[in-house]
């Protein structure tokens, strides 16, 4: 048996909800080797956050363990009071959370949130000796002027810093066990790099054992030593990162690599090297007639100094019949781009043109008439669908807007569109919240075809999804563009979503287009060291 | 005070946000509404039904009055029996079946009251909330607050001693007063509701904005507005006896529940029931309206 640091036998967890119980970990057992990154994964329902909550005692006010144990340095835990409990939090076992912005207590200075960890776990530290290791620690997780960050507040602070922060006080007593919760999933990609190697660099120094709960095959394969698959409340696998990848044993794992191109073999291949793995036939050549073309446009929100630059003189081409893919990180203008192609956000200067019409100099009425043939998925479908209509009515609604047809004709074409989009029929009448997120995109997409668009815009179109449903909805609109010879505008933050269907592409970086070219061209042939840093991911 | 009425969770879209995945547990939880649920909503029942036996009683008060309510058909000052349930006044009225067709003037005014309220408001306040920031908005926003400024039973009298006393003219008078919350708190709902993504894919659609508002908004606005109508039909109804008991109201020998509670106090000392069985019966109803608002309230 390995010197496990923290073992876990056997634990149930339960989450009451009104009269009913409802099992999110059902007996599970994992051992976490000293000194090792041990990365919890698994799909959204897993219980990957539930057991990581409730091994440092974080359960909300519904959850009880009815059963089990957890073993901590020898010592099942779960036999301490509350009380009794406190004291390891914090000194012996750190807790990196998830959400950055709502983790730091925006009232207060960083400093005296670093120097109230001290406090907490009762630090013997002089006032002096703790300034002292604050300033330490933070150069560790890379601030380079950490005597003036210690005035600020929060709020003047970006999601990567905080998150650093967050680290840096995860580790500030040093305790023997860190358990960060997807620390970097709320970040951008490169940041979410920073905070991952300031993890690193932390864990190294202070000889910490971590766990690290996250959905990111990729991030895991390369983050962690050992690796624990869970799949709704159970342990599928578990076992070195290396074998496990390379070798699943468990149908769930081999569904879960499958699903992500980016993990083949036991490593993770680059973007480049998984976009020349995947086979594409013979790509048909681009068309020549342009359905979107972006020339010079400038977009500002708000005056003044206050105001933010949205896009900076942006052109650019969208071929009928292909998909081109808008790629940046948040704040970079490529949903700004988006609207105002959809004409929900006016241009400042500059042209658009959607289909040949300006979209800048139309009528309200020709608008109408313009989105007859340009229609949007939005990112969530959580938030995308009225949850007080069934299904019949939100896909049906561009129908009866535009008033296509007989009540008799709009209900066949619904059926007709559930069909396309692969669902049942008799979900005509299931509303929103009966259907699980992959499905709601899918509903999504069935409204957006009901009037037989043209261009579709795609924001965003699966980042709310889990990586096996990400795989079949992107599939799904492969398929339908195939089938209907749609053009394609998606906006995304994943270039690795971009190398599996688009024909053409541009990145977008503070409301500049970067680079710009085909697929090819950027992926494998990268020019902008933007680009080039995305790609490196 | 109204602001404080505006509900502070977002509308409509919060429980549907929760995550994707048990999907089996989900869909078993919305096909059999747990058991505290099914119990809040026959508690609604339960009151819904009170309500409705009231508005009956209002409708056709000689199904359960014993007597006429303004003959003298007693001794003055009996006290509750078996003939006179609630015993007779100064003048030996039945005070059982004057409370009985007091309730009819009461909720017949009040409705008014709400329903002058609830149109005005919410005409106000979507309004001025499709386009928060435009000049009609601001327009409305400062008409509205000017409204209340005043205070409402010094509104209640400016209007009355205009337009004459009476049930109808106060019932107006509260209803103009109360239009402010309502303006508020529709304003506030429809600002919230216009920003949910799916309001904006109606848009995208192609949904014009009348079949946003009718389809989108106003379902989602809908919930906060009836719970908050349940309690304004209380303060409402108090409002109106309270008119009446200064006198701005019904007049004696009216049986509105104000004038019997005002008539009654001068002998509280030797028949307490003159006055004290009319503010009870009052209490009783606005307590259950309350309880209703907040039935509701908690349902969604």
């Amino acid at each position: 048996m390995t010197d496990a640091i923290l073992r876990v036998t056997d634990l149930t967890v339960t989450y009451r909800r009104d009269d009913q119980v409802d099992t999110a970990l059902d007996a599970v057992s994992i051992e976490v080797p000293r000194g090792k990154v041990t990365a919890i994964i698994g799909e959204s329902g897993s219980g990957k956050s539930t057991l990581a909550h409730a091994i440092v005692r974080l359960l909300p006010h519904n959850g009880g363990i009815p059963a089990g144990a957890i073993d901590f340095e020898g010592e099942n835990v779960l036999e301490r009071s509350d009380k009794a409990f406190r004291p390891l939090r914090g000194r012996h076992v750190g807790f990196v959370p998830q959400d950055p912005i709502a983790s730091l207590n925006p009232t207060r200075t960083i400093g005296a949130q670093l120097r109230e960890s001290f406090k907490l776990a009762h630090s013997p530290l002089s006032p002096a000796a703790v300034q002292e290791r604050i300033l330490t620690d933070l150069r560790d997780v890379g601030f380079t002027d950490p005597e003036t960050l210690l005035t600020r507040y929060p709020h003047e602070l970006s999601g990567g810093m905080r998150q650093r922060i967050l680290v840096a006080i995860a580790f500030s007593q040093r305790p023997a066990l860190v358990i960060a919760d997807e620390p970097t999933s709320a970040l951008d990609v490169l940041v979410g790099q920073d905070v991952l190697r300031s993890i690193h660099e932390a864990r190294t120094k202070h000889d910490s054992t971590v766990v690290l709960i996250t959905h990111d095959l990729a991030l895991a394969s390369r983050n962690a030593d050992h690796v624990i698959v869970l799949q709704r409340g159970v342990v599928a696998e578990a076992g070195p990162v290396a074998e496990v990848f390379a070798d699943p044993q468990h149908e769930y794992t081999r569904a879960l690599l499958a699903s992500s191109a980016r993990v083949a073999e036991g490593r993770v291949l680059s973007i480049a090297e998984a976009y020349a793995r995947h086979d594409r036939g013979t790509a048909p050549a681009l068309s020549t007639d342009v359905a979107i073309r972006l020339d010079g446009v400038h977009k500002r929100f708000g005056s003044g100094r206050g105001g933010t630059v949205a896009m900076e003189g942006v052109s650019l081409e969208v071929p009928r019949g292909s998909t081109f893919a808008l790629v940046g990180e948040s704040g970079s203008g490529k949903t700004t781009t988006s609207r105002v192609i959809l004409g929900l956000e006016s241009a400042d200067a500059g042209t658009v043109q959607v289909l040949g019409q300006d979209v800048g100099s139309l009528k309200r009425k020709q608008l109408r008439d313009l989105r007859r043939r340009v229609q949007v998925v939005y990112q969530s479908p959580f938030e995308s669908l009225n949850p007080r209509l069934s299904l019949r009515g939100i896909i049906g609604e561009p129908l009866d807007a535009f008033k296509v047809g007989t009540p008799t004709e709009r209900a066949a074409r619904v059926a007709e569109l559930l069909e396309l989009v692969q669902l049942p029929a008799a979900y005509a009448e299931r509303r929103p919240r009966e259907l699980s997120g992959g499905q709601r995109q899918r509903v999504a997409i069935a409204r957006a075809l009901a009037i037989q668009p043209e261009v579709v815009v795609l924001d965003e179109p699966v980042s709310a999804l889990d990586a096996t449903v990400q795989a079949q909805v992107l599939d799904l609109l492969g398929e339908i563009q195939r089938e209907l010879g749609l053009t394609y505008f998606l906006v995304t933050h994943d270039l690795a979503v971009v190398a599996d269907v688009a024909q053409t592409v541009a990145v977008m970086r503070r409301g500049r287009i970067v680079e710009q070219g085909t697929t090819d061209q950027v992926i494998l042939r990268a020019e902008d060291t933007y680009t080039k840093a995305l790609l490196a991911v | 005070m109204t602001d404080t009425l505006l509900p502070d969770t977002p509308v409509g879209v919060g429980a549907a946000k929760t995550g994707s995945g048990p999907v089996a547990a989900a869909v078993a939880r919305a096909a059999e509404p747990p058991r505290r649920r099914r119990r809040r909503l026959k508690e609604i029942h339960v009151h819904l039904l009170l309500l409705a036996a009231l508005v009956v009683i209002a409708v056709f008060p000689t199904l359960v009055a014993t007597h006429d309510p303004f003959e003298l058909d007693g001794i003055p000052f009996t006290s509750p029996n078996g003939t006179h349930f609630f015993g007779t006044d100064e003048i030996g009225r039945d005070l059982y079946s004057r409370v009985v067709h007091g309730l009819q003037i009461s909720l017949f005014s009040a409705t008014l009251a709400v329903v002058v309220a609830l149109v005005l408001g919410s005409v106000v306040g979507i309004l001025s909330g499709l386009r928060p920031g435009s000049w009609l908005d601001r327009v409305l926003g400062v008409g509205t607050e000017a409204v209340m400024a005043v205070p409402a039973v010094l509104l209640a009298l400016a209007v009355i001693t205009t337009y004459g006393r009476g049930a109808f003219v106060a019932a107006i008078a509260i209803g103009l007063g109360e239009a402010t919350g309502f303006a508020r708190l529709v304003r506030g709902v429809v600002i919230q509701s216009s920003t949910f993504t799916f309001v904006e894919a109606a848009r995208t659609c192609g949904a014009g904005p009348i079949r946003t508002i009718t389809r989108h908004i106003v379902p989602n606005v809908f919930h906060p507005v009836l719970s908050y109508t349940a309690l304004q039909f209380g303060l409402a109804l108090l409002a109106i006896g309270s008119l009446s008991y200064l006198g701005f109201g019904e007049a004696p020998p009216s049986p509105e529940w104000g004038v019997l509670i005002a008539g009654g106090q001068k002998y509280l000392a030797h028949a307490w029931w003159v006055a004290i069985i009319p503010g009870l019966a009052l209490t009783a109803v606005v307590v259950l309206l309350n309880r209703i608002a907040y039935l509701l309230q908690e349902d969604h």
